[in-house]
């Protein structure tokens, strides 16, 4: 009874965000037209952010020096002694911004629409993984900076660890390079945060795996007029450095950026790091559990092979754009060698694999052959 | 594509390139100059930023032509 009301009126508040979603992609129809409207490429453009990241990430790499004592002084250098250093700098810190924020855009987009359950579960799992994996690469990149309050950022980093039960410790000595600050932190900061963005890569293909034609780039247009707020937002609001990191008498207070610092900012607001931990894990860990707690839409309605019509002629398994349909030998009376299968668990209940068929061999049990062709046949007679 | 639009598009290449040498010649310039300031890049990041937008919102405006186009559709539009 309980869970009951619990599921339905979850199911209310998702119903009630689709619809806002869906007004403000209507809205935005009419600024834009369907052609460059922002909201059908929420997943496309982060990957441009990505690109601008890599690019002005490249520069700033080249000039980097990892060490306590020249960290402060070679960003004090791209800053000002650089061309465009400065800018560069402003569209790396933005262009991450950007990306972070269209991510939860199509994170959003994608759960409110119910685009996250059954054979889309991979392409969710690995969602979550890559918005984690962005906010610790977001991180980082503040730590980075190493100037007051980078310093500031990594003790109350450390100290947050250190609250974790069983690993705390440890996360936060690798985290560091050490138990204390030396070096090898920084060098550890710029490995986390180059090595983030490589398993990026790996995670962003994992993501493509299971869907059907990506758009993995959006209209030249929509590029340029991110582009462009891109440079505008630089210009607007130039960023800076604050004071030299002083080791003997770190700060304690951080300007908190919500996209990367959520227990930081959960901290700074009177939060216990115990009940800050919490929420940071149950987010993930909820999101990832999501598409198993929902039921299942569509329970045993997917596609099914009728065995004794299946001649093996494989069709249906290069038509399905979901790769549901797996081949096997089969050793039955027939005089055919292979039978078609279907995986439930990856089968979106398209009905292609039907049409593919030349046999009756495959049907969708809520829409049969049979059934389609009575349908059409109606609707001839009526026109 | 309208002449417009083709002018906007070509403009922009050209904008675009023009820009991208202008960076590479300040990259290998930063090698043999240590003495100047370069902090100061806020009017040309807001003027280019602006160019950018608005002629993205011009090419909004303008290119409403529809590439999505299925053959069924073409079929349908003869």
């Amino acid at each position: 009874m309980c869970s009951e009301l619990i599921s339905k009126s979850y199911q209310g508040l998702i119903a009630g965000f689709q619809q806002v979603t869906l007004a403000i992609e209507r809205m935005l129809n009419g600024v834009f037209s369907q052609k460059y409207n922002p909201f059908y490429y929420h997943g496309a453009l982060p990957n441009f952010f990505l690109w601008v990241l890599f690019v002005s990430g490249l520069l700033l790499f080249a000039y980097y020096n990892p060490t306590l004592e020249g960290a402060y002084p070679s960003i004090e250098y791209i800053t000002k002694h650089i061309p465009s250093g400065n800018l560069f700098r402003a569209l790396h810190r933005y262009a991450a911004d950007g990306m972070m924020i269209f991510v939860l855009l199509h994170f959003f987009r994608v759960w409110f629409t119910d685009r996250y359950r059954e054979y889309r579960i991979l392409p969710w799992i690995t969602g979550v993984i890559l918005i984690s994996v962005l906010f610790l690469a977001g991180l980082t990149g503040y730590m980075l900076i190493w100037d007051s309050s980078s310093v500031a950022l990594t003790y109350m980093t450390v100290n947050f660890l250190e609250h974790l039960p069983v690993f705390g410790h440890s996360l936060a000595e690798l985290l560091m390079g050490g138990s204390i600050v030396t070096d090898f932190t920084l060098a550890r900061y710029l490995f986390l945060h180059l090595g983030i963005p490589s398993l990026m890569l790996f995670l962003l293909w994992w993501h493509y795996l299971r869907i059907t034609r990506p758009v993995t780039n959006a209209p030249f247009v929509l590029n340029l007029l991110m582009f462009g707020g891109l440079l505008f937002v630089c210009g607007l609001l130039p960023i800076g450095m604050d004071a030299p990191p002083d080791l003997a008498a770190p700060g304690t207070t951080i300007e908190v950026d919500w996209l990367y610092m959520l227990p930081h900012g959960l901290l700074t607001n009177g939060l216990s790091p115990e009940m800050a931990w919490i929420i940071l894990l149950g987010i993930p860990l909820g999101m990832l559990l999501l598409p198993y707690i929902q039921r299942k839409q569509y329970t045993g309605q997917f596609a099914q092979v009728v065995d004794e019509n299946c001649t093996g002629c494989q069709l249906c398994y290069h038509d399905c754009p979901y790769e549901a349909i797996t081949m096997v030998d089969r050793d039955d009376d027939t005089k055919f060698k292979r039978l078609a299968v279907v995986d439930s668990g990856r089968c979106a209940n398209c009905g292609l694999c039907v049409g593919a068929c030349a046999f009756k061999a495959i049907e969708i049990p809520r829409m049969t052959t049979d059934l389609v062709l009575k349908e059409i046949k109606l609707v001839l007679a009526e026109s | 594509m309208s002449p417009i639009v083709q002018t906007l598009k070509v403009s922009l290449a050209l904008i675009i390139a023009l820009l991208g040498l202008v960076a590479l010649y300040q990259m290998l310039m930063a090698e043999v100059s240590t003495g100047h300031d370069y902090t100061n890049y806020f009017k040309w990041s807001l003027a280019t930023g602006a160019v950018f937008l608005a002629s993205g919102a011009a090419l909004t405006i303008l290119d409403k032509e529809d590439t999505l186009i299925t053959p069924f559709d073409e079929e349908k539009k003869k």
